[in-house]
């Protein structure tokens, strides 16, 4: 159960990268959590080379996979090929993501205010982005655009933190 | 690799926006797959891109929960049915994604008690388990109730010092589940089925306004009092926000109601179904896709246009559907697209009755003699009188909106009402209209319900005898209606420009002779003894089966409307 819960926002973010919708990845996350659990005693901790975020990611790939069949044509996603090396870019990088993960929190406090509470709004409103631009009397694509300014100065924040440790 | 400038974003940039913001095309994927295929630096950098969109949204939200938490202990109350302010969904929609994960979390931890079988864990009585294949659980409820529940073990001492349990297990108390302000019950329940402060629910546990969440596996039954049911197959998440309000806020339910006056209200992403003697399938898929499809009777949606912002007032009727695509495009008179509902049925579907048209809307025309859709019009005798036409069809809103003389009353349904003509030549001769439905198959032990509305012109002249009958017939479909179970005459007459209803009840025995045989409703105008035509205005038109409760609640008079138009 702790394996469980430690690996579940590294799951969501692999899905997440393959996949568009948040609803897509909620699904997809859902059906590999079940997996996970039904095919649990199949899982050696003490066997050589096991690792269980590897594990866990290659049921997510192949549940994304199968979601992906299982939709067609309306589902875009990345090709088969580039999952696969997205996951094992995924498993290598995840010391440094779980750092930048910590470094968000500082560089949310160095936000100015309006973007601080833009964030929040729209992250803590469940990401209805269109509520908010009603609420603010905004047009949603001035919202997105805000949106991608703020992560992407938070990303070169966590990229200096990360870079000074 | 460097973040682009946030004002000159690079293509692999605004193609990871796109995926963020669930907008990337097949398009952009393509591009995106070229971009990272072999390249582990953009691979790298596509992951920390939607990493810190994951991250913002789980410390976001995890801080409101907390923030919501404090405040809550500030105020004296318990951790649990903590709610958002979600204008979108009420106060009761608690399962927002923070809370889906973490619930999930439950699920799984819940599915590993009964999976593992933990011997520090008390064995569960047989009652606990309930014989619904439900859930068997042996975990004490410690934490406070949601708002307006209350459990027998719960005090306002344990709040206070007993510290917030995680959710990662759902709890169940060890008795039976008692609320106060229970409007339905969980008739069936096979799997994992939890509320919004992670109760896990058991066959016959009474259920709230409150949320539901049901895992993949899961099936439930809620019954609500009035007698309508949503069969629910999990995922799922639902609110029940009243003792004739849902709100389904993803997955897949059948609605059945029964003539529950102002009827029953169903909200979806999209619409918002408004229900009364019917049984209607309403889906809602992982993209957010909406689908419903009509089986029995008629519903009103009211369907929020996501671009215009315009309310459409759609009428979806027997085998009808609607489908509002992730991007708001709205497709309507979709036939035969209820498949995907089968395993929700009821399994007595087929004993019930179904009407088509029964607001008698389809056609929408100003023109009259035209039959409805789903009805058949006859006229009596056949040809008895030259140039005699089938004197029947639907009266349209044009028609009624230039009738000066204001003789139409305002139909109860919709637009339209549907007429029959009966005429007495000065010769003697008789005419007159009537029309009929096959509706299903004649059961047995059961009570019909039937009721509809009746009008009159505001000029119909004074009446001598009777104007019209009404009847359930039994017969095939190769022959029409044939014999009659029972017919009622004039069961209401309106006053000259009003409308009334009524209501009937015809019970079929046990072991009766027709079972199996198609069932119809006859309705059928009445000539006059004196020469002269009349006319008789029919609409809202409901047929179902009830059970004895039902019966006793259904009303003992006709209600009178006498609105003009």
């Amino acid at each position: 159960m702790d394996l469980f819960a430690r690996h579940q926002r590294r799951l969501r973010l692999y899905i997440q990268a393959m996949l568009p919708s948040p609803a897509d990845v909620d699904e997809v996350l859902q059906e590999t959590n079940v997996v996970i659990w039904k095919k649990f005693d199949q899982f050696d901790p003490d066997a050589p080379g096991s690792d269980f975020l590897s594990w866990a990611i290659r049921i997510a790939q192949f549940q994304t996979l199968d979601y992906r069949r299982r939709l067609g044509r309306r589902l875009a996603s990345l090709s088969p090929e580039v999952m696969e090396q997205v996951a094992a870019t995924l498993t290598r990088e995840e010391p440094l993501l779980e750092r930048r993960r910590d470094a968000l929190r500082t560089c949310l406090g160095k936000l100015a205010d309006d973007d601080r509470e833009l964030i929040e709004r729209c992250y803590a409103d469940d990401g209805n982005v269109l509520d908010v631009a009603s609420r603010l009397e905004r047009k949603a694509t001035s919202v997105y655009r805000s949106l991608r300014r703020i992560r992407r100065l938070l990303g070169e924040c966590i990229d200096r933190q990360v870079a000074g440790e | 690799m460097q973040n682009a400038h946030p004002d000159n974003p690079s293509e692999l940039d605004t193609l990871i926006d796109a995926v963020i913001e669930g907008a990337a095309t097949h398009a952009d994927y393509a591009r995106l797959d070229t971009l990272l295929d072999g390249d582990t630096t953009a691979q790298s950098h596509y992951l920390r891109r939607v990493d810190l969109h994951n991250t913002l949204r789980w410390t976001i939200e995890s801080e409101a929960t907390r923030r919501a938490i404090g405040e809550l202990r500030a105020a004296g109350v318990g951790p649990d049915g903590v709610t958002r302010d979600d204008a979108a969904h009420g106060p009761v929609a608690t399962i927002g994604r923070f809370a889906w994960v973490v619930g999930l979390a439950a699920m799984i931890a819940f599915g590993a008690l009964i999976a593992v079988n933990v011997t520090s864990i008390p064995t569960p009585s047989p009652d606990d388990a309930g014989d619904g294949g439900g859930p068997i659980v042996a975990t004490t409820q410690t934490r406070a109730p949601t708002p307006g529940t209350t459990r027998p073990d719960a005090s306002p001492q344990a709040t206070q010092t007993t510290p917030p349990t995680p959710a990662t297990q759902p709890a169940q108390p060890d008795g039976p589940r008692i609320i106060d302000d229970a409007v339905a019950t969980l008739r069936e329940a096979t799997g994992v089925i939890i509320t919004a402060d992670q109760t896990a629910l058991r066959r016959n546990d009474p259920i709230g306004i409150e949320a539901l969440t049901l895992a993949a596996d899961a099936r439930a039954v809620v019954a609500f009092d009035d007698g309508a049911t949503l069969r629910v197959q999990g995922p799922t998440e639902l609110a029940i926000r009243g003792a004739h309000h849902a709100e389904l806020i993803r997955g897949r339910v059948v609605l059945s109601t029964t003539h529950t006056p102002g009827g029953f209200k169903l909200d979806a992403p999209g619409a918002t179904f408004t229900d009364a003697g019917t049984e209607l399938g309403v889906d809602v898929d992982a993209t957010g896709r909406l689908r419903a499809s009509v089986f029995r009777g008629e519903i009103k949606a009211d369907v929020a246009d996501r671009y215009v912002g315009i309310t459409q007032h759609v009428t979806l009727t027997r085998d009808d559907g609607l489908d509002i695509a992730p991007d708001g495009y709205i497709t309507t008179a979709i036939i035969a697209d209820a498949g995907r509902f089968a395993a929700l049925r009821e399994p007595t579907s087929s004993r019930a009755p179904t009407i088509a048209n029964a607001s008698f809307e389809y056609p929408h025309t100003d023109h009259a003699q035209l039959a409805a859709s789903g009805w058949t019009l006859m006229s009596h005798p056949v040809a008895n009188a030259v140039g005699m036409h089938v004197n029947a069809g639907v009266i349209g809103a044009e028609r009624a909106a230039v009738d000066v003389a204001g003789t139409t009353p305002t139909p109860p349904n919709g637009e339209q009402w549907a007429y029959l003509n009966a005429k007495t030549f000065e010769d003697g001769r008789l005419a007159h209209a009537s029309m009929h439905q096959a509706v299903g198959e004649i059961a047995e032990d059961v009570t019909y319900r039937l009721s509809l509305t009746v009008g009159r012109l505001a000029h119909a002249d004074r009446l001598h005898g009777s104007l019209y009958t009404v009847g359930l017939y039994t017969g095939s479909l190769e022959s029409g209606p044939r014999l009659p179970l029972q017919v009622w005459r004039d069961p209401v007459m309106p006053p000259p420009g009003g409308a009334s209803t009524a209501t009937m009840t015809f019970h079929s025995p046990l072991h009766t002779p027709f079972r199996g045989q198609t069932l119809f409703i006859v309705i059928e105008a009445v000539p006059g003894a004196k020469p002269g035509m009349r006319q008789v205005l029919i609409d809202d038109v409901k047929l179902d089966i009830v059970n004895d409760r039902d019966v006793a609640r259904a009303p003992a008079t006709p209600a009178t409307r006498s609105p003009l138009r």
